[in-house]
């Protein structure tokens, strides 16, 4: 019976990930295109999109340095389906299913019990945070599996074989070349599990060393390149709260006031200023209406109308949190320091809370809330009566989700997914070899990649014809190749010749003619398209 | 003496903080955001989505029911209450929390679950505040009788 219940859980998660996989998201963002374009690259050149040959530690990109693994994981189904928006989102959403599987296993590790088990994977199958990451080429979801596959096969090697504990490390592993974030987690997550496994781990001392020593080669090309190189750490500083001066001028602004004395650089240290800095966006993780009622502010990360969790997760999660230390629940340490340890990365940036940062504390609501609705169920008198409700609540929370998600969400943000130049690129197709050139504005955000991606353009054809430059932020911009021009004001461009124009809205040149105009979902205009012969 | 000393400086620092952040959110606020709201949400339902569909999804209650979540949320929110408090009183009043729901302390709960309600029908805000310092000196006391 339970073996039925959980393969229809795994049959629901399937549907929410992949149904309409291609089209809702609206269309593809800049990274899920550049993450696409580089998997084509390696697929038919062996090379990424800018000749280097099969990258390790990183993709250049857009001089953001991807990690590698979600890439190399979007080969295959590149090859198979075909490069297209449901061929680059695949790998997240099949991750994304397995990750719900996986959360029953672990579940059933932790609490030992099959009822809680099939809770949590039933919750992380409807969860709109979960669903959100999974229905898009978000690096961060697959991390998200190779984390949590590291967690379940460290409880494995506990529990049942220490041999375990050498697949758990490559999970690791695997899950930091997947994502950056996983380099702030990966660690914090592991001292938890040295801290609540140290029997364990002192019993296998020998397949504990020589698991280390292997994971920590495996692991050296990334923490050179991380930390050895510029571009390594080139995103890191540029999000992080420990690069901005406020702090320091508020440091000196208060030891000014104090005669700059001895003990007022004590007190007034800097460093007690960016802990403080930190401390508030530590504790923006448990924003109750990033949780509960709008989700996170970008409209790319959620869909702004319901939380990361549903609203009637949260008497679950108090009612789990309260059980889990009432009944001196074994791994209670574990489950709670996972919530804890989760936000210690993402607070060192400047945006908090970040649901795509913060991605690695999932599924450690869904394992509360299981445990929650279990042992409150054991506890209140009218069973059925609660099950009913429960269930009631949360599916008329799932149905308005899933309103949401797919009939308005992508209406009203259909500009932050940058639409508009697939239909673009359609446009200009029938005109192109008749051309001499095309210019393209940048007003909406790295173009190129999107005429590489949607042309398939053969990137051997794009190494040599490409003009890239590094921009004051050392971001890698293209400025044109083959016909293509790329430019914030097209009109700019001295050019003769048959050219065709990707303008803003009412920009286009004035003695050429308009072709189309492309619109957004929300029906505004996005790009104009137009031709002149000079 | 020692103890009682850390809980006077302590409960001194939180109760001088000052500065703190209350968005503005409230009944008022709440019944201004239904009618455009309804109107956005009902215009994207378009004519091809039956009516009692759009009407259970997007009504009036609904929507003023999760503007008032908003503005209840507003005031748990861990960054007001470092702001009313101090990060060290943030602590206290978590530990405050966890010791009232494990020690199952009923009527507390019900104050500190009922008093976010006060600021969404402008009744004295203010006593959110002073009544979070309250909580996070309890939360102090608490943890200091503990650790006897």
């Amino acid at each position: 019976m339970k073996k039925y219940i959980l393969f229809l859980i795994i049959l629901l998660a399937s549907f929410l990930r992949l149904y309409k996989l291609g089209s809702v998201p609206p269309s593809l963002y800049w990274d899920e295109a550049s993450l696409g374009y580089n998997a084509y690259s390696i697929l038919t050149t062996g090379h990424d999109e800018h000749g280097r040959f099969l990258p390790l530690t990183n993709f250049a990109a857009f001089g953001d340095y991807k990690p590698p693994g979600y890439i190399y994981a979007t080969v295959p189904s590149i090859a198979v389906f075909g490069l297209n928006e449901f061929a680059i989102r695949f790998p997240s959403a099949l991750f994304g299913i397995l990750t719900v599987l996986l959360s029953y296993f672990l579940a059933k590790k932790l609490f030992e019990n099959a009822v809680v088990a099939l809770l949590t994977s039933f919750f992380l199958a409807i969860s709109p945070w979960h669903l959100q990451f999974s229905r898009g080429a978000f690096e961060a979801n697959l991390g998200l599996f190779f984390s949590t596959l590291g967690i379940y096969l460290f409880l494995k090697f506990a529990k049942d074989n220490p041999r375990w504990i050498f697949p758990s490390a490559l999970s690791f592993v695997a899950a930091i070349y997947t994502f950056t974030g996983q380099r702030l987690f990966v660690p914090f997550i592991l001292l938890l599990l040295v801290i609540q496994f140290r029997k364990q781990l002192l019993t296998h001392m020998r397949i504990f060393m020589f698991t280390t020593v292997t994971a920590a080669i495996l692991f050296w090309p990334l923490f050179v390149f991380a930390t050895k190189t510029i571009e390594g750490q080139l995103r890191f500083n540029e999000v992080t709260i420990f690069k901005d001066l406020e702090p320091i001028n508020e440091s000196i602004r208060y030891r000014g006031k104090d005669n700059y004395s001895w003990w007022a650089d004590l007190i007034h240290n800097r460093r007690f200023f960016y802990a403080y800095q930190y401390l508030i966006h530590y504790f923006d993780a448990a924003n109750p209406g990033f949780l509960f009622i709008r989700g996170d502010v970008n409209p790319r990360l959620s869909i702004q109308e319901v939380g990361e969790l549903y609203l009637i997760d949260l008497p679950l999660i108090l009612a789990g949190i309260y059980f889990l230390f009432s009944k001196k629940q074994k791994f209670r340490i574990l489950i709670i320091g996972w919530l804890l340890v989760a936000p210690i990365g993402p607070a060192t940036a400047r945006e908090t809370p970040h649901a795509l940062r913060m991605i690695s504390i999932l599924p450690t609501f869904q394992l509360i809330s299981a445990y929650g609705f279990f042992q409150f169920y054991k506890f209140v008198k009218f069973k059925k009566f609660f099950i009913v409700l429960v269930f009631f609540l949360l599916i008329l929370n799932f149905l308005f989700y899933l309103h949401m998600y797919y009939l308005h969400w992508p209406k009203n943000y259909s500009d932050q997914w940058q639409y508009g130049y697939k239909q673009a690129v359609e446009a200009i197709k029938p005109f192109y070899n008749d051309l001499d050139y095309v210019l393209v504005t940048k007003s909406q955000g790295r173009p190129y990649i999107y005429f590489l991606l949607y042309l398939k353009y053969d990137p051997k054809n794009f190494w040599p014809t490409a003009q890239i430059v590094k921009d004051k932020f050392f971001f890698l911009d293209v400025n044109g190749f083959d016909k293509f021009r790329f430019a914030d004001n097209p009109n700019e461009i001295p050019i003769t010749g048959k050219v065709l124009y990707v303008t803003s809205p009412g920009l286009l040149p004035p003695d050429a003619g308009k072709i189309t105009t492309i619109k957004r979902l929300d029906n505004l205009p996005v790009f104009d398209i137009g031709e002149v012969a000079r | 003496m020692i103890k009682l000393f850390l809980i006077l400086i302590f409960s001194i620092i939180i109760i001088s903080k000052t500065g703190w952040d209350l968005p503005i959110c409230n009944i008022e606020t709440a019944t201004l955001a239904i009618t455009p709201r309804i109107f956005a949400e009902q215009t994207i339902d378009g004519q091809n989505q039956p009516v009692l569909v759009t009407r259970i999804l997007h009504n009036k209650a609904g929507i003023f029911a999760q503007e008032a979540g908003r503005c209840y949320f507003n005031t748990l929110d861990p960054n007001f209450i470092a702001s009313s408090t101090t990060l060290l009183g943030l602590i206290f009043w978590l530990y405050f929390v966890y010791r009232i729901l494990i020690g199952r302390i009923w009527h507390l709960t019900a104050i500190f679950l009922l008093l976010p309600v006060l600021p969404f029908f402008n009744l004295a805000s203010l006593i959110v505040v002073y009544t979070n310092k309250l909580f996070a000196i309890i939360g102090l006391i608490f943890l200091l009788v503990k650790s006897k």
